[in-house]
């Protein structure tokens, strides 16, 4: 595939995931960040929040696994994770996250259950749209071509 | 006597009329002779003018047709880029994956072949007319050919054939930068290969190439023909194409600096029988029987050919081994090597640092004679693999591509393991183990002993939870496509702890079998550096990372198929031996605790490009306070952006902390006016240990005391109303809702300074 061909692809496939709500305007103050001096922020900063969130998603896990679940705890971790997601612009890890936590309030724990795998479910979507979307860009610098800057049209 | 008289007289008399009557008998017939040669000559020659007119009418004729044509398809040409551009643009316009797109795609492709068949249409006529000028441009052989193949790839893929670029005895990548027609020998390359996709269904198509010395047989020839015995049999023979040729070829072969390059293109297809094979050659002509269903001018090889010749060399179909099925298509032209000092001819070691940019230091395959064919395998001088040398591991589902490959790396001298199906893979691996605690154990202890520390090991299959998870790095960071040859290190007695590289086709098998073999065979050898390459579809790929958890070696790569080429030398520099580094850590981790460790004490020193632009944040000093790591790179990303500097901490018994530092700092210098240590806090509400309000209510009481005041900016989820209040109350000056941006940022800080809080 020639350079073109996949600026194209790159530039079709962000829209989707602005399009799908995968992503909103903070993804974009990310990539506005990124700049000669910052080549790799954003995949640095992608990078972290999946490592920090796969520890997050394993503490609420075995915290919601407990004899006594401590909601203060959990709500605690649900709200970092719903900062960190919402710093990266996964808006629809927030958004689960924000469900989340009034079941926390509300301290329903079949209901936090469910929060919980609706939220791993949502992570592991954005984790692969994005891992799609450096790959791609990669691609097309390994092909000598340069990333075409996402245009903030109407989605 | 009269009587006498009279009779001798008269036998006179009769004689000499006799002879008269001959005479003039001679002379008339004489002269009917001429008069007919004459009349003869003179018809002919009125025939022989009428000819050359009609030859040059003729050929007119067909100028003047080729002009038309050439003035036709300069307007055909124009439409049908017309046609591609209007179909370019109609694609920004259509939704993707929508029917509309897909017809486009296909608009594109059939406009795509339109140009292809004039170009070929054009091509012919062009060679014949003889205007087809050799051009002259440098360029790198073994990229052209590399990129080619690769063009191949993806549509030879899909029918289930694979590409190999085979790397052969590598002296085409010891003389790849060269002079020449570049256009043209990617225009053979691209005929050749296609015409092999469009014929193969099954197995492989390899391309190979190698150089060659111009046999001393080879010059001969070429210096008798430029005697005037080849003139004179031109001015028998029927004139043919090669004439124009010829000069060339004998400027070829005459110049002392050109080399003479060899391809071939083979491939398991079809293949083409004996009595056709001279005469695929001839245009128009196509292989009936197995053009099942292919289209094609049958143009093709007849412009490969008169291409090739052009260049100087000849194309011949070689004869495949018995039970071998396909074609062989071999061709050689001659090139210039491409040095500005390369003035060298040939005969002298190339060693010795001849041609182009390619090292020569390391370790290269000897021929043993310059005029044999490099083809077989077995005659040549093998580097025996050295027993120190770390180990490869080969996994490659296709035959010939594992072939080529290590055969390749063991000319190289490298100990190549090979895995013809993915169920050995284990057992190897386990023979590679035995092996490094054998190796191991020696240089450590010294004894021959050989028992083995692998009872000791675990053999649970399961994948431990500590292995880091940050995921495979894909090969963007590794250097830029040079064709330099890999350079030979002894391995060192340092680097005694060992390198194995596995090299594993992701398809090979079911992934997650095979990964776990590898995982368990790193586990079982924790001293030994192990690197795989994974090697992957671009578009499909056979790593699933949710099945595996994302828990790939950092230091693992994934590489996309097809590997060869550069991708090759590449990971052949991955060894140690050949400059690959045997480092623990890739650097992406380095970097992150480098912005990790700057919550020490003394303060990161994160100039940005101040003296660039303005930037509205010069100079001033930032303090972050966040526990969440990606904010706090956020803001510094930020803040850095607008060009101020910043000082990172997790929470906020740190940030006063600091704070008391920056004053105290100040007082011992004996600076008799404190003034306050940062410019700007931001500083989050929630933190565990100390958060924000109760931060900031210690850091104002700090302050009171030297009548300072630092602006605080509170980063804050939500904005309720009772929340700002809450951060009032506890003396911060601003707030931001979260996730931080430059522009909240800066709002905030015009919002102070207009306030007339900051300076």
């Amino acid at each position: 595939m020639e350079v073109g061909q996949m600026q194209r692809r790159l530039v079709e496939f962000t829209k989707s995931l602005f399009v799908e709500g995968f992503l909103d305007g903070q993804f974009l103050q990310l990539q506005q960040l990124q700049d000669d001096s910052n080549p790799d922020f954003v995949v640095e900063v992608v990078s972290l929040f999946f490592q920090d969130s796969e520890k997050l998603l394993n503490d609420l896990t075995s915290a919601l696994e407990q004899q006594d679940v401590d909601f203060k705890k959990v709500d605690a971790h649900v709200h970092q994770l719903k900062g960190s997601s919402s710093s990266i612009g996964a808006q629809r890890v927030k958004n689960a996250c924000v469900v989340f936590r009034s079941f926390c309030e509300e301290q329903n724990l079949q209901e936090c259950m469910r929060c919980l795998q609706l939220v791993k479910q949502e992570f592991y979507l954005a984790k692969n749209k994005f891992e799609t979307l450096f790959t791609m860009e990669q691609q097309i610098v390994a092909a000598g071509g340069s990333i075409p800057a996402t245009e903030i049209t109407s989605f | 006597m009269l009587v006498f008289n009279s009779h001798g007289s008269t036998r006179l008399l009769l004689l000499l009329m006799i002879s008269v009557a001959v005479g003039v008998i001679a002379i008339c017939s004489l002269v009917f002779l001429i008069v007919r040669t004459r009349v003869r000559e003179m018809h002919l020659r009125a025939a022989l003018i009428k000819q050359m007119e009609a030859t040059r009418q003729a050929e007119s004729k067909s100028m003047s047709k080729s002009n038309a044509f050439a003035q036709a398809s300069h307007d055909v040409r124009a439409s049908l880029a017309g046609i591609m551009g209007l179909v370019d643009i109609s694609y920004d316009e259509v939704s993707p994956g929508s029917e509309l797109e897909k017809n486009l795609k296909q608009i594109e492709a059939c406009a795509k072949d339109l140009m292809g068949f004039l170009n070929c249409i054009l091509d012919t006529s062009k060679v014949e007319a003889g205007k087809m000028p050799l051009e002259e441009e440098e360029f790198d052989l073994a990229q052209l050919l590399e990129d080619v193949v690769d063009l191949y790839h993806p549509v030879a893929m899909r029918k289930g054939v694979d590409v190999i670029l085979d790397p052969n005895d590598g002296t085409v990548l010891k003389h790849s930068l060269v002079k020449g027609d570049r256009g043209k020998l990617k225009k053979i390359l691209s005929n050749l290969l296609s015409n092999a996709v469009k014929f193969t269904d099954d197995g492989h198509i390899s391309v190979r190439a190698w150089v060659q010395k111009p046999s001393l047989e080879n010059t001969i020839l070429a210096t008798r023909g430029n005697s005037s015995w080849k003139r004179m049999m031109c001015l028998l023979r029927e004139k043919n194409d090669k004439d124009g040729g010829d000069e060339a070829v004998n400027d070829f072969r005459q110049n002392p600096n050109s080399a003479e390059f060899v391809f071939e293109v083979d491939d398991t297809g079809k293949g083409i029988p004996k009595e056709m094979r001279k005469s695929v050659f001839e245009n128009y002509i196509q292989v009936k029987e197995t053009a099942r269903g292919q289209e094609g001018t049958g143009l093709g090889l007849g412009i490969v050919q008169s291409l090739v010749r052009l260049m100087g060399g000849d194309i011949q179909i070689r004869d495949k081994d018995m039970g071998e099925r396909g074609t062989c298509f071999r061709f050689n032209v001659f090139l210039a090597p491409w040095d500005a000092v390369a003035t060298k001819p040939l005969e002298e070691d190339p060693e010795a640092g001849g041609y182009g940019a390619a090292r020569h230091l390391g370790l290269t395959i000897r021929a043993t004679s310059p005029g044999l064919s490099f083809h077989s395998s077995s005659t040549r001088q093998v580097r025996s693999p050295r027993p120190e040398g770390s180990p490869v591991v080969l996994l490659i589902q296709n035959e010939e591509r594992r072939r080529t490959c290590q055969s390749y790396m063991e000319k190289l001298g490298i100990e190549v393991l090979v895995v013809s199906q993915w169920q050995d893979l284990p057992i190897i691996l386990k023979k590679i183990q035995m092996k490094v605690v054998n190796v191991a154990y020696h240089s450590s202890s010294g004894k021959s002993d050989r028992s083995w520390r692998i009872e000791r090991l675990s053999t649970s299959a399961s994948l431990s939870k500590s292995c880091s998870r940050v995921k495979g790095v894909s090969l963007g960071s590794l250097d830029g496509a040079d064709h330099t040859l890999p350079v030979y290190k002894s391995p060192s007695h340092k680097d005694q702890s060992g390198f194995v590289l596995l090299i594993i086709d992701a398809s090979a098998g079911p992934f997650q079998e095979i990964f776990m073999a590898v995982a368990e065979f790193r586990k079982l050898l924790p001293s030994t550096q192990c690197k795989v390459v994974w090697l992957d579809k671009p578009t499909m790929r056979s790593i699933d990372q949710r099945a595996i958890n994302g828990k790939l070696d950092p230091d693992d790569i994934i590489m996309s198929k097809p590997f060869h080429g550069t991708r090759l030398l590449q990971v052949i520099r991955l060894l140690p031996e050949f400059g690959g580094l045997l480092q623990k850590r890739p650097s992406r981790q380095l970097r992150e605790r480098a912005v990790l460790n700057a919550e020490a004490t003394e303060p990161l020193a994160e100039e940005t490009g101040n003296t660039h632009r303005e930037k509205p944040l010069n100079g001033k000093r930032a303090l972050v306070v966040d526990d969440s790591e990606i904010m706090r790179k956020l803001s510094l990303c930020n803040l850095s952006n607008l060009g101020a500097t910043a000082q990172l901490c997790e929470n906020g018994k740190e940030a006063v902390q600091l704070i008391r530092e920056g004053i105290d700092e100040q007082r011992e210098r004996g600076v008799s006016d404190i003034h306050r240590p940062y410019d700007y806090i931001l500083m989050d509400c929630q933190m565990p240990t100390m958060d924000g309000y109760e931060a900031t209510r210690k850091i104002r009481k700090e302050e009171k005391r030297y009548g300072i005041h630092t602006p605080i900016i509170a980063l804050t989820a939500h904005s309720s109303g009772a929340e700002v209040k809450k951060i009032f109350e506890a003396g911060m000056d601003f707030h931001i809702e979260k996730p931080v941006n430059g522009v909240r940022l800066m709002k905030a800080i015009s919002e102070i300074q207009s306030r007339g809080g900051g300076v």
